[in-house]
């Protein structure tokens, strides 16, 4: 089409100079000159425009490579504008997390006496062991670690750091209760004016079986201590108390377990052969029930359907043991 | 679902779970905000335009069928209970007085909280006002409250991608399902595939580093390192050069020596230097002389950069010097004999170097001794072999002037002759081919720094590895998550929750769009 189109005539004659230029320029061909000298420019909408001189500029350079933390909200831990109710909370830095496991593993302490000490949640601080024995399992292997990523990661996000031996601020709230759905309604409860109405009857007045907070509380050896404190108690005699119950629960939940495995395998007879590793077990053929699907049950009963690959079934599974 | 036609836009934006830099810009330029209401537009059309808004953003990848049946109207939250509140008081003196209307005390749970406050402390200064903003006046409220309208997409927040997304290890939601899809994802040491998966409290998931580096990392150019790659085989062609030069070189000179070592055999002295001699020819036709000579010159000009480098901070590198280190690396792993593509670390090829330069000194010892013994007759002497420099020169000279007096005396005395600029460079020549122990251990952390962190072209994101640019504007870690970035792992601890104050839901939009949307999806009218 192009060679066709004269020059002189066509209304096409700019465009075509300009592509001419360019593919000239591209060459650097001396006689690129003859057609234009000016370079051909790109399309760029004025919201592009905007867009590069705010990235560009003062404001939006600053988020290219910032040391340290840096978000767009007004508030300094504000990380969407809109919305100042959502703030980029801090994270455990490295070296808590080393001290930690090290706590854990090394001195033997219980997760919840870790968890009173340095503020941080229960879970919190056993998911960190966790991870952190992960990571040791991956050094002892050779394995690489991703560093750089970790650096880098670590600066942009705002930390809290335990150091011993000083005074802290708690990471995170380490007694938070779930509201309960029982609890959500307004209630009106007409009692005598005289009566001591305590959380206890609150929580009765809910529902029967309602719990308290204090029986619902993840921390209630913490609260007992506090209220021995409260008695008159020195406080080095109430945590060492404190320590030592939950220690004392740890053991008994690692016996629980212990024990549990050990009956396992004592109701287990392995056989071993050069290529597999039989075991069998003593069942009931009742424990399935009437219908042949309660989940006590072993096996699959001669005759009940299979729900497992039918359509509109989700399939997807719901738990990784 | 497929990718819609113009994800990112400027001129109908929409916001996205993604650190694009449009998405940025479209960020701040407060994109997602609820007009403010003129005119009338109904009910309905308010809580359409909210839910299209909040849709684009939270799962926009997964169908609207779905999401709605993930919806749940019981949205969670959760109350500090300090344990020094609940062991001091028993919750009646809630209840005492109030039937008066009377406030008799003003002892909360809140009161016996410890944890830091939110931040209230501006960064940037807003923007003035508008007057009269309906919705600024409606939200001033929402702080003393809980927001539960803000985890109207707290389900979502369960699936295994929006928290690969969320625990930093993607930089989009749909590179996240991606990593899932693709099989770099394991939730408690299984693979999981399924992206739509519903992590339960205590899952742990685990994302493939490479994979984690390479979607968090700046993209790697189509022409990296070219020169780089232009240097290195530069230098080894000029290696295999001296050392071809040398073996000419020592294969006459061994000539020579073995006429040397005929003639002198009546002298007595020889035969261990003949033995010596036979060796090396075995070995690879040179002297032990002639190698010791050419491991001189390979190590200084090993060592002739290093030195310069280890005398700044190794934090502080340029460029020019960061590549003249990873020179050294490739120089380093060619003199130790490594192959060139293996993975020494800095610790095993700092040892080695180290041994290297102990067995080396300890072989110029020997020859020293040889040389004083046989200087009387040939004056081919140690320093010969580092006599590049003038100070050295005249130190040799020196030393052949008085050949009977012990050799470091010989040099300190020879270079009293001369002046002290000329000492210190003299000295720091013939020190070139070693390092002190200082050095070597600077030499290692150096090594060290830059191994974290190497070029490898065969990655597919640009080394050394560096973070997208603007990604720290993104970098949040919300608490119902644990994560570990050393290992690319975390822990799904709990389900997200509303406090007083806060939601732990990150949604960019503010509590009137969410309030509408989630008015939407409860399908009252």
């Amino acid at each position: 089409m192009a060679p066709r189109l004269s020059a002189t005539s066509s209304p096409l004659a700019p465009v075509v100079d300009a592509c001419l230029a360019h593919s000239c320029r591209s060459q650097s061909v001396p006689f690129a000159r003859a057609f234009s000298s000016t370079p051909c420019r790109q399309k760029m909408s004025r919201a592009r425009q905007q867009m590069f001189q705010w990235l560009n500029g003062r404001e939006g350079s600053e988020f290219a490579e910032p040391r340290g933390p840096k978000y767009l909200g007004p508030l300094q831990d504000q990380p969407f504008p809109l919305n100042p109710l959502f703030r980029s909370q801090p994270v455990l830095d490295e070296h808590t997390r080393e001290l930690i496991w090290d706590k854990v593993m090394k001195r033997g302490e219980s997760l919840k006496a870790v968890s009173a000490e340095m503020g941080v949640d229960v879970r919190r601080v056993a998911a960190v062991v966790r991870l952190k024995e992960v990571e040791k399992q991956w050094q002892r292997e050779g394995k690489k670690l991703a560093i750089p990523y970790a650096k880098a990661v670590m600066n942009m996000l705002p930390k809290t750091s335990y150091r011993e031996g000083e005074k802290n601020l708690p990471h995170e709230p380490v007694n938070e209760i779930h509201v309960h759905k029982l609890t959500m309604q307004q209630l009106f409860v007409p009692v005598s004016e005289s009566r001591h109405f305590t959380r206890e009857d609150a929580a009765k007045a809910f529902h029967d079986t309602m719990l308290s907070v204090d029986a619902r509380s993840p921390q209630p050896e913490l609260i007992k201590m506090e209220r021995e404190i409260l008695d008159g108690k020195s406080r080095q005699e109430s945590l060492a108390k404190f320590k030592e119950a939950t220690q004392n629960e740890e053991d008994r939940v690692a016996r629980r377990i212990a024990g549990e495995q050990r009956r396992e395998e004592e109701a287990t007879t392995r056989v071993k052969t050069d290529r597999y590793e039989f075991r069998f077990k003593e069942i009931n053929a009742d424990d399935v029930g009437y219908n042949g699907r309660s989940r006590k049950g072993t096996g699959w009963r001669y005759g009940a359907p299979f729900d497992d690959r039918k359509r509109g079934l989700v399939k997807i599974p719901t738990s990784v043991p | 679902m497929r990718k819609p036609y113009r994800f990112y836009s400027l001129s109908r934006p929409k916001l996205r779970q993604s650190w694009n830099k449009y998405n940025l810009y479209n960020l701040y330029r407060q994109t997602g905000r609820e007009p403010q209401i003129r005119g009338t537009p109904t009910f309905f059309q308010q809580k359409w335009a909210a839910k299209a808004k909040t849709r684009a953003y939270h799962g926009e990848h997964i169908p609207e069928k779905k999401w709605v049946r993930l919806f749940s109207r019981r949205l969670l939250s959760a109350v500090d209970m300090p344990p020094e509140y609940l062991a001091a008081h028993d919750g009646s003196e809630q209840a005492a007085g109030r039937g008066s209307g009377l406030t008799t005390s003003t002892v909360t749970a809140e009161t016996f909280s410890k944890v830091p406050r939110l931040s209230t402390q501006e960064r940037s200064r807003r923007r003035t006002p508008i007057f009269g903003d309906v919705n600024k006046l409606l939200s001033d409220q929402f702080n003393n409250m809980t927001p539960y309208m803000q985890m109207t997409f707290a389900p979502l927040e369960r699936r295994l991608d929006t928290a690969v997304f969320r625990a930093l290890f993607a930089s989009s939601v749909r590179q996240a399902r991606q990593f899932v899809i693709h099989g770099a994802v394991t939730v408690n040491g299984k693979k999981m595939v399924h992206p739509s998966y519903q992590l339960n409290p205590g899952d742990m998931f685990q994302v493939d580093v490479e994979k984690v580096m390479y979607g968090t990392g700046v993209q790697k150019p189509a022409q990296a390192h070219q020169r780089l790659r232009e240097n290195l085989e530069a230098r080894q062609k000029k290696a295999e050069q001296a050392y071809q030069n040398a073996v000419k070189k020592a294969a006459s000179s061994t000539e020579q020596t073995a006429e040397s070592a005929a003639e002198g055999e009546a002298e007595g002295e020889k035969p261990e230097a003949d033995a010596e001699a036979a060796e090396g020819e075995d070995a690879g036709a040179l002297t032990p002389e002639a190698q010791w000579q050419l491991k001189n010159k390979a190590l200084k000009a090993l060592l002739k950069d290093v030195k310069k480098l280890l005398k700044n901070n190794p934090k502080e590198l340029t460029a020019k010097e960061k590549k003249q280190l990873r020179l050294f690396r490739a120089d380093a792993k060619r003199f130790l004999s490594h192959p060139e593509k293996s993975e020494a670390d800095a610790a095993e090829l700092i040892d080695e170097l180290q041994l290297q330069m102990k067995s080396h000194e300890l072989l110029r010892e020997s020859f020293e001794k040889l040389d004083l013994k046989e200087s009387q007759g040939q004056d081919q002497t140690e320093a010969a072999a580092e006599a590049e420099a003038e100070g050295a020169q005249a130190a040799a000279k020196e030393t052949e002037a008085q050949p009977e007096v012990n050799r470091e005396r010989q040099i300190e005395k020879g270079l009293e002759g001369l002046s002290e600029e000329q000492k210190t460079k003299a000295k720091r020549i013939m020190g070139d081919a070693s390092l002190s122990r200082e050095e070597m251990r600077k030499l290692a952390q150096l090594l060290r720094y830059d191994e974290e962190n190497p070029i490898d072209d065969s990655k597919p994101y640009a080394t050394p590895w560096r973070p997208r640019p603007y990604m720290s504007a993104f970098a949040f870690i919300p608490r119902y998550l644990e994560v570990n970035p050393n290992i690319c792992a975390a822990v799904y601890l709990r389900h997200p929750v509303a406090r007083k104050g806060m939601a732990e839901v990150p949604t960019p939009f503010s509590y009137l769009t969410s309030q509408l949307t989630h008015n939407w999806y409860l399908e009252r009218g």
